[in-house]
């Protein structure tokens, strides 16, 4: 009996110590539904927000381009929003394989003085971007395919007498429900606050910020949606030394790590690095310099104050100099999301095609990816952000009887590599393919004008900072 | 022989002197088709000693043709008897009372009934005693009629609610111990020597009383009128006392509890019964309770009745109080003093004068007065339940809302029937499959109890704790000890896992609370281990034991599945136990008498368990939504049992002392069942434990319900704790044991101390709102009936959900909150994988456009909650949020619209794209429409909603050149007829379906049963009603 009391004893208290041991293991928190919210557009969705600009005659006249790169003809269902309170118009449109089709949405608005539009498409191989055609020059950009409750416009400015810089910004609400948000302006001649902002259901707010944070040589937005949701582009024009409009996508909420694929030290070019921390703690950023592998350069440190934006001139940081071009990675050390942009002018005295381009930095990394390229100087360009897996990518041009491929290239970890597509004819339709997770990004030249813009990401997104 | 002619004249003249000094006594027989008896009687009446005895028979049933008349028989034996004629009254009272419509001129009344045999000398003995001691009434001793040295009555107790009771013990032999005279409340009206003058004041018994009771009435009466009464015990009458099978009918606990109603009503100061009411009412409500959980539902009836008997005779209990005020002359003290304090009705029970010999429960209770526990016994199940009742006492009084599981019933018994009768299910998006049998049940229940549905459904709740409560008290009783049965009682009630399942709405938990004590038990029989078994074999028979098992299980199972899992936990950790007790023939028997069980259970669920064959054995249904993912409810809580939104607090470990004292000191059973005991319990912590821990690849119910064996199993130790300081303590030398008894009686008092607390908001912290106020959801008769799909976590959605994401379940509903039929999964799910897929799009951000594909389900709202009861109803730590990402989804679809305002437990988003579940569309609506994923580039056009409701049979107008498109899962029950005419059928958008009426007119859609699930379904009513058969006779004791 004695020995059958301890052993019953014995196992009994073996059990309850090994639940008291099973409980000092750290829980495995429950699997969450993994949807990729990054800023770069994703055509996988089918859904495209497009914040717009003005309607025809205006700073910023817009107008839609649906490319198809895939083999199979779609159909896109347009709704257009205004900053009016007339209701927006809806069309359909049909779009060949291979095919790129412009919709003026002006003209499903009319006397709108700014739109904007919902493209819905079934089917992963179609992209919607907005081109531009504005007294100060022209530019494209792709919509977005996400909303954001937080918005960054990283730089602008609004020196109109002196160098007739205006800064506006679209805010558009996709949505059934309003919206509501806080902007608040950090500039170089102060800050300043816009609260309790409406962005009313299915329409387009449009706040010059020009009038509101005067003179200022450079200035950035954090737009906050106390309730709702919104999309968001930045217009700026330039007609002093530097001439040309850009229309950037707004950077929704920033990322851990974000990469801007081109950046250059060209002569006549200034390339400016605009680095914002919206969060509230300081952040400690690192500009990792990625070139084509032929020198190596330590990163740019940078420490920014919560609501401050840093700045790097490119053509001031003079060991870079050795580099012509390269990729800039910036990653947050403290794993607080940063927003990234480049501006670059290109003044109108120098040796090379003036004008200005501008974009966010590209904050996911994906497999596929679609470029449609324009201008009479086309480069793409394209970065493996991974510290470890080699990418094999696969460049083909897409065309309505079936697409070629174009080049064949390998990128190492870090690694950064250019296609040019200048020998491709007009308005070729670029999808790139590789065998891990890159970046993709365009620099379009034309007679007269820059632009700058990633590409469309066609497949699975993953965080740049998640890479292995 | 002339001396003995002047000794006779002597003789007769002092008789002749004496007679003219004794008081003349009246006997009243009131003769009621008396039996062979009858001349017995009347011949006693006759050959009494006393001088002044006259005989009135009062005839209270007329004459009857071929017969011999009553007039007859008393001429044979007392030619000098009158007879009345009191044909037209109704019950011995009213009868009786027909002598004061005479001229009676006598001091006394002798009122009888018509089978008692009076002894030679009792008017005179009685006589004599009542002008001694001035008696108002007196009476007899009396005895039986076959065996007169058995007491029959000797007066009767009395309580403050008119409850009686006999002095005596049933069949006690008469040694002469109640042999002096005695005051008493009251005296059987089977004899009774009253004072004319009394009777007449007060106005004799009271006609409303047909039989018993008019004895404690009159009794009573007589008293408040200054009235003294007495037993005289040395006059004996003899009593057949046989009412029942003269009358025919067994009407006993009816008429008692009126009359007692009456009575109270009647007697009582208006002060007295601002008290003595709201008791009565108590003991009432406490006897219905015990009777339903019993089984005994016509004394559920009874007593209730009682109460409507009264109210509906106000005025003339009115009348009758108003008569009796000027004739009080007693105080109330004096009565008081005179009364049993407490109920006699719960004594006499105790006792065993009630309910012995046809209640096994009731002969537990008389056994622990033999064995010296009885009062303890008594207080204990009385705390108990004044503790469940207490605690209760606002859902009780203010209703339960539709919490959790708790949800709404439908309006009446007869839809709860039709929804059982049906096969067709309407949750989710439609299927085929049997609704919850109990459901059938619970709607019977609702029309015997003449429409109570509020009433039937706080019993549904706060039933299953009574049952669980019996079933404790039960566990143990085969040892023999009442002092281990009350220690597992009290163990079970002071557990908080009851109540965290009333404070969350979870009535799987209470349903497994009220199965595990009998399933456990009769796993223990069917094991067959000490103390379950004795010298000459087990107490009971594998067969038996495990079939009483199964039925527990399928008795439950019908309206909860889920306590199926309890059976396995508790069987595997009996297993478990008996491989460490190595009880090699026990394990045999117990796995042997779990496969009966389960079989048994099978077919008492039989609908469901034939879904569940017939659909490949699904596992939602027992999963409710559960994925197998973890949670963060630590160990501890799991251990304490805390479940609930209350703390369970540091006091409840004080239950570990208790549970280890038959591991440290029990001896040969106590030790082997302690052992057995402590693995059911960490079996069950084990599969909870490892539940929370997400190391199951599958969803389980709820932790509450898997820790519920753990729950029995340490109540059940505590009483083996009780046992082994009762027998092996004594053993034991003087040292560290001895302190195990104080110290466990400390520990026992504290671990009851956290349940204590819970008493204050007498309503077990369960909140005091639902959601069916605080939602704004479309009136469905403006623009035609709709869906809602309910996601959150598994344990908070209104109805059994169905995991789509680790943590979050949905569930779809019809029109707004579910109700109860609506709440349990079927086997066969339809087509609710639609559903999934879309929302599978909406999770992984696929679609932006879920209104539409949303639309082709008739999706009117998504309905998001994170807690279990709306704001301010339940706190935000309860809370479990809907997870960021999917929130973000369903915020950034282009056609919901979050509606603003709504309460901050839930987020409400409407489909601006919906079309109604039944939808006049144009002819050709849906070309091209081949998926629905296809609406989120073709979205349907205008539709109209008609035949709107929830139920199978829908009627009214079809308007012309239409089609009706019916959004639900396609079976070929369903049909439309429009003015009689069938309408064709054909799928729609890939999954409905449409009917094509040539014409408009008056439309039914109606859903016809399959004869062989009906076939099906009565043949389960069969096994069910034969199962109860079986409980009733294991409970009344005709089994053994």
């Amino acid at each position: 009996m004695r020995a059958l009391r301890l052993i019953a004893s014995a196992l009994i208290a073996s059990v309850i110590a090994l639940g008291i041991v099973a409980e000092q293991d750290e829980r495995r928190a429950p699997e969450t539904i993994m949807v990729v919210g990054l800023g770069v557009p994703d055509a996988t969705t089918g859904t495209w927000f497009c914040p717009g600009g003005s309607g025809p005659g205006g700073r910023a006249a817009v107008a839609l381009e649906l490319v198809n790169a895939g083999s199979e003809p779609a159909v896109a269902d347009i709704v257009t929003v205004r900053s009016d309170t007339e209701p927006g118009g809806r069309t359909q449109v049909a779009i060949g394989a291979g095919e790129r089709i412009t919709v003026a949405i002006a003209d499903l608005a009319i006397e709108a003085a700014w739109v904007g539009a919902i493209v819905e498409i079934a089917g992963s191989d179609v992209i919607v971007e907005q081109t531009y055609d504005g007294l100060t020059g022209i530019d494209r950009a792709p919509c977005a395919t996400r909303t954001a409750k937080e918005l960054i416009a990283t730089d602008g400015a609004t020196r109109v007498i002196a160098e007739g810089e205006e800064m506006l910004l679209l805010l558009l609400n996709p949505f059934q429900e309003d919206a509501v948000v806080d902007i608040a302006f950090d500039a170089d001649v102060g800050i300043d606050r816009l609260t309790a902002v409406v962005v009313p259901a299915r329409r387009l707010v449009v706040i010059d910020v020009t009038q509101e944070v005067t003179v200022a040589t450079r200035v950035s937005a954090r737009i906050e949606a106390m309730s709702g949701r919104v999309v968001g582009s930045r217009i700026q024009t330039r007609t002093g030394l530097a001439r040309g409009l850009t229309v950037t996508p707004l950077v929704q909420d920033g990322a851990a790590a974000s990469v801007i694929p081109s950046v250059r030290t060209e002569q006549g070019l200034t390339d400016r690095v605009l680095v914002t921390n919206p969060g509230d703690e300081t952040a400690e950023v690192d500009l990792e310099i990625l070139s084509d592998g032929s020198i190596e350069l330590d990163p740019v440190e940078l420490t920014i104050r919560p609501g401050r934006t840093a700045e790097v001139i490119v053509a001031a940081e003079s060991r870079l100099a050795v580099v012509a071009e390269f990729a800039v990675l910036a990653r947050s050390l403290t794993g607080d999301p940063v927003a990234l942009s480049i501006e670059r002018l290109a003044a109108i005295d120098a040796e090379i095609v003036p004008g200005t381009a501008a974009m966010p930095g590209i904050d996911g990394a994906a497999e596929r990816w679609i470029a449609p390229l324009d201008g009479i100087s086309t480069e793409l360009v394209l970065v493996n952000p991974s510290p470890t897996a080699i990418a094999k990518v696969n460049v083909y041009v897409a065309r309505p009887d079936g697409r070629s491929l174009l080049a064949t290239l390998e990128l190492g970890p870090g690694r950064r590599a250019t296609v040019s597509g200048d020998v491709l004819g007009e308005r070729p339709i670029i999808v790139v393919e590789a065998s891990s997770p890159v970046v993709a990004g365009r620099e379009i030249i034309g007679f007269t004008s820059r632009q700058m813009m990633g590409a469309v990401a066609a497949s699975a997104l993953i965080p740049i900072d998640q890479l292995s | 022989m002339a001396d003995s002619t002047d000794e006779r004249a002597r003789t007769d003249a002092g008789a002749t002197e004496w007679r003219a000094a004794t008081p003349s006594v009246v006997a009243v027989v009131v003769a009621h088709e008396p039996g062979a008896w009858f001349e017995e009687t009347l011949d006693s009446f006759v050959t009494q000693d006393y001088p002044r005895l006259d005989l009135v028979v009062v005839d209270a049933r007329g004459d009857l043709e071929g017969e011999v008349a009553i007039d007859e028989r008393v001429r044979a034996v007392a030619p000098a008897a009158t007879i009345i004629d009191a044909g037209d009254t109704d019950g011995f009272g009213a009868a009786a009372n027909t002598v004061l419509e005479t001229d009676v001129a006598s001091a006394f009344l002798l009122v009888c009934h018509d089978d008692v045999v009076l002894a030679p000398d009792a008017v005179s003995i009685m006589v004599t005693e009542a002008i001694r001691s001035n008696i108002g009434i007196a009476g007899p001793k009396i005895v039986h009629w076959e065996k007169p040295n058995l007491l029959q009555h000797v007066g009767l107790q009395v309580d403050q609610f008119a409850g009686w009771a006999d002095v005596v013990e049933v069949n006690e032999l008469d040694q002469e111990q109640y042999d002096a005279v005695t005051d008493v409340f009251a005296l059987p009206s089977a004899c009774l020597l009253i004072r004319t003058s009394l009777f007449a004041t007060i106005g004799g018994f009271d006609p409303g009383i047909t039989r018993r009771g008019d004895d404690v009435d009159l009794c009573w009466r007589a008293q408040l009128a200054g009235g003294r009464v007495m037993v005289v015990p040395d006059a004996t009458v003899r009593h057949r006392e046989d009412l029942r099978a003269r009358i025919g009918v067994d009407d006993i606990r009816r008429t008692r509890a009126r009359h007692q109603l009456r009575t109270v009503l009647v007697t009582g100061g208006r002060l007295r019964l601002l008290l003595t009411l709201p008791l009565l009412a108590l003991l009432n409500l406490a006897e219905i309770l015990i009777a339903f959980v019993t089984g005994r539902f016509g004394q559920v009836s009874d007593v209730f009745g009682s109460w409507t008997w009264n109210l509906s005779r106000v005025s003339e209990i009115r009348r009758r109080r108003a008569g009796l005020r000027p004739l009080i002359t007693a105080s109330p003290k004096d009565l008081a003093a005179l009364q049993v304090a407490g109920s006699v009705r719960i004594n006499a029970f105790l006792r065993g004068q009630i309910g012995r010999g046809t209640r096994t429960f009731g002969r537990d209770i008389v056994t622990a007065m033999r064995t010296g526990n009885s009062l303890f016994s008594a207080i204990a199940w009385a705390l108990v339940v004044m503790f469940v009742l207490f605690g209760s006492r606002n859902l009780i009084s203010a209703g339960i809302p539709a919490i959790g599981d708790f949800a709404a019933f439908p309006a009446s018994g007869g839809d709860l029937i039709d929804t059982w009768w049906s096969s067709w299910r309407g949750r989710d998006v439609g299927s085929v499959g049997s609704t919850p049998s109990g459901l059938g049940f619970l709607g019977v229940v609702v029309i015997i109890l003449n429409g109570s549905v509020g009433f039937v459904r706080t019993l549904w709740i706060l039933g299953p704790i009574f049952v669980g409560l019996l079933g404790a008290w039960r566990l143990l009783a085969v040892t023999g000890s009442r002092r281990a049965q009350i220690g597992t009682l009290v163990a079970y009630v002071a557990l908080p896992l009851p109540w965290g399942a009333l404070a969350d709405g979870s009535w799987s938990t209470l349903g497994m609370y009220a199965a595990a004590p009998w399933i456990l038990r009769a796993l223990l029989e069917a094991q067959a281990s000490a103390p379950f078994r004795s010298v000459s074999g087990p107490v009971r028979p594998l067969p038996s034991a495990a079939v009483s098992g199964g039925i527990a299980v399928g008795l439950i199972g019908i309206f909860d599945p889920t306590v199926a899992v309890v059976t396995a936990v508790l069987s595997a950790g009996l297993v478990a136990g008996a491989l460490v007790v190595v009880n090699p023939t026990g394990l045999v028997r117990l796995i042997g008498g779990s496969v009966i069980a389960a079989v048994t259970a099978g077919l008492l669920a039989l609908p469901f368990t034939l879904d569940l064959f017939l659909n490949g054995l699904p596992w939602h249904s027992f999963a409710g939504g559960r994925t197998g993912s973890g949670n963060q409810t630590p160990l501890v809580d799991l251990v304490r049992f805390d479940v609930g939104p209350g703390e369970a607090g540091l006091f409840i470990w004080a239950f570990a002392v208790p549970m280890t004292v038959p591991l440290l000191v029990g001896r040969t059973w106590r030790f082997d069942l302690g052992v057995r005991l402590w693995f059911v319990a960490l079996t069950s912590w084990a599969l909870a434990y490892a539940a929370v821990r997400g190391w199951v690849p599958f969803g389980l119910p709820p932790v509450s319900v898997l820790s519920g064996p753990a729950a029995i199993a340490v109540a059940a130790l505590c009483g083996v704790a009780v046992s082994t300081l009762e027998h092996d303590l004594r053993r034991t030398g003087f040292g560290w044991r001895q302190a195990l008894l104080p110290v466990a009686g400390m520990a026992a008092i504290v671990a009851v101390l956290p349940s204590v607390a819970l008493l204050e908001s007498g309503r077990w912290e369960l909140g005091r709102g639902d959601y069916s106020s605080v939602l704004p959801l479309a009136d469905p008769g403006i623009d035609g009936s709709y869906r809602i799909i309910w996601i959150g976590h598994a344990d908070h959605l209104p109805a059994e959900g169905v995991a789509f994401a680790d943590g979050v379940a949905w569930v779809a509903t019809i029109d707004g909150l579910p109700d109860i039929t609506e709440t349990s999964h079927s086997p066969d799910r339809g087509a609710a994988a639609e559903v999934e897929r879309v929302l599978d799009a909406i999770a992984t951000g696929e679609t932006s456009r879920a209104g539409r594909l949303l639309s082709g389900l008739s999706v009117r709202y998504i309905v998001s909650i994170d807690r279990v009861a709306p704001a301010p109803f339940s706190t935000d730590e309860s809370a479990i949020p809907l997870p960021e990402d999917l929130a973000e989804t369903l915020d950034t679809q282009l056609d919901l619209r979050r509606l603003p305002g709504v309460n901050s437990a839930a987020r409400v988003y409407e489909n601006t794209e919906w079309i109604p579940m039944r939808a006049g569309a144009v002819v050709g609506f849906d070309d091209g429409i081949d998926d629905i994923f296809d609406l989120g580039v073709t979205p349907i056009g205008s539709t109209i909603g008609v035949l709107v409701g929830t139920d199978d049979r829908l009627e009214g107008m079809l308007p012309d050149q239409i089609e009706l498109v019916v959004t639900q899962t396609p079976d070929d029950g369903w049909s439309l007829t429009v003015d009689g005419d069938v309408a064709a059928k054909r799928g729609s958008l890939g999954w409905a379906t449409s009917f094509v009426p040539s014409s408009g007119g008056e439309a039914v859609l109606a859903y016809e049963t399959p004869r062989w699930r009906q076939f099906v379904v009565l043949t389960q009513l069969l096994m069910v009603v034969g199962a109860l058969g079986f409980v009733l006779r294991r409970v009344t004791g005709a089994g053994h």
